[in-house]
């Protein structure tokens, strides 16, 4: 149950979609790791289910699916459907 | 040295139900020949040709010359959404002082079926694809949301702060006969409007339409001059919070570069995907003074600040692709003194932004021009 983010086998540095190049090193080599928290800075619901945006400790935010009742600030569980991260308030 | 100038502008008025059988090509087409009008210039003198469109696809600018019968020793597709028109004025520009061609029309336009602009949205690029399409995102719309409600908390702006920019805006248009809303708007109206995610509403978000723009440049004569243009895209390699766009990295060298301020503005036109990105391009750019964002909104209301005097996207409406030449073509009208009823007495030098392709988060493309009247 977490959700993937990818880190530069150099440098350490973790982005979120994956680059083909590291940001902060230009290698182009990453590694995924899981990630199974982070907090829930923001959503907003369009109408089809509520979106979400989650900043996970290494750095990167995602944008995620929102089940649950959301609270601004609260740390939230992550999972993915497919490639699609899911945020479990 | 030769220096480019914008000799003519055309607009196709932009609507939301174009008649059945409208086509991109002819959209862009009759946008070009306004603008070959406007500056007096035959078809058969185009020598430089450069297209944006998303849905001119599966043709391409070499495929417009050819139908439009021009030899083109200059040509540029681009496809960066609202980032594309300074995009091509930046390239067009070089391609005239080199002497790489003589007259160069820019067009940008679209014109979407429902189908062509889901298909848009959901396939913008492989980040959306495969991490925004499913979960379901429906656009950018529920991202600025996000963004605005950011803002909101940062500056304690509240939803009639943002009011001020669509109501403005509306009141602009209402003088602008090519925008496809044109009917008074209130602030009651755009607080009680139907809510799209909140804190967007209805008139928070641009009206898709169909239209196109087109600009012509040659390497000399009258009309608005380039004082300066700056771009920088992907400023924080979409690790930021969106907040702050590329004009907050350019906004000192293009000031410098144009040997002119924020004050000298007479015209002011920033890219309105949204109101919250209206306010941060004109704070980035220095026009947000010690007053704040409340009182400077409250003053861009009610003192009829000249931002977007097209009525901007928010009420002229976005046709795809011309978000980023709306606001050119805008002062190149109101430098030029072809505003009509919008005209801003004696306009003689103006700002404009683009900004755009929402890559995942929001807009990596930010770029700026100050343009002058060249008599």
């Amino acid at each position: 149950m977490s959700a993937r983010i990818w880190v530069c086998d150099d440098c350490g540095r973790a982005v979120f979609p994956p680059r083909l190049l590291c940001p902060n090193c230009g290698s182009p080599t990453f590694h995924e790791e899981a990630v199974d928290e982070g907090t829930l800075e923001e959503f907003a619901d369009p109408g089809a289910g509520i979106v979400g945006s989650v900043r996970v400790s290494q750095g990167p935010i995602l944008i995620v699916r929102v089940l649950g009742q959301p609270r601004r600030g609260q740390v939230v569980s992550l999972d993915t459907d497919g490639d699609i991260p899911i945020a479990r308030a | 040295m030769s220096e480019a100038v914008i000799v003519g502008a055309g607009q196709v008025p932009y609507s939301r139900h174009p008649p059945e059988g409208t086509t991109t090509e002819a959209v862009l087409t009759a946008a070009l020949l306004r603008a070959l009008e406007t500056a007096g210039v035959r078809i058969a003198e185009v020598d430089g040709l450069g297209v944006a469109s998303f849905t001119l696809l599966p043709d391409r600018a070499i495929d417009f010359a050819w139908k439009l019968g021009v030899r083109p020793r200059w040509l540029m597709d681009d496809s960066n959404g609202g980032a594309s028109g300074l995009q091509m004025l930046q390239h067009a520009k070089r391609a005239l002082e080199a002497g790489d061609a003589s007259t160069i029309v820019l067009v940008a336009g679209d014109h979407f079926t429902r189908e062509t602009f889901k298909a848009l949205i959901e396939g913008y690029n492989r980040a959306t694809e495969r991490f925004l399409r499913g979960i379901p995102h429906g656009g950018a719309n529920v991202l600025f949301a996000m963004l605005t409600r950011q803002q909101m908390e940062a500056h304690g702006l509240e939803r009639r702060d943002y009011g001020r920019i669509a109501v403005a805006q509306r009141r602009w248009a209402m003088m602008n006969p090519n925008a496809a809303f044109r009917v008074p708007l209130t602030l009651e109206e755009y607080l009680g409007s139907p809510s799209v995610a909140e804190p967007l509403h209805r008139f928070d978000c641009v009206p898709v339409v169909t239209g196109a723009d087109a600009l012509v440049l040659r390497a000399e004569g009258n009309g608005v001059r380039v004082r300066a243009l700056r771009a920088l895209h992907n400023h924080d390699g979409h690790e930021g919070s969106g907040l702050r766009t590329g004009i907050s990295v350019i906004a000192s060298d293009l000031w410098d570069a144009a040997a002119a301020g924020p004050g000298d503005m007479d015209v002011i036109s920033v890219y309105d995907d949204y109101p919250a990105m209206v306010l941060a391009q004109l704070d980035e750019l220095g026009f947000v003074g010690e007053e704040g964002p409340r009182e400077f909104l409250r003053r861009l209301d009610e003192e009829r600040l000249p931002v977007n005097t097209s009525g901007g996207q928010l009420s002229v409406g976005q046709a795809g692709v011309t978000g980023g030449t709306l606001g050119l073509v805008e002062a190149f009208m109101q430098l030029t003194g072809r505003a009509e009823a919008r005209q801003i007495e004696r306009a003689r030098m103006a700002v404009v932004t683009n900004y755009g392709m929402v890559l995942y988060r929001y807009g990596a493309c930010a770029s700026a021009a100050v343009l002058e009247v060249s008599a």
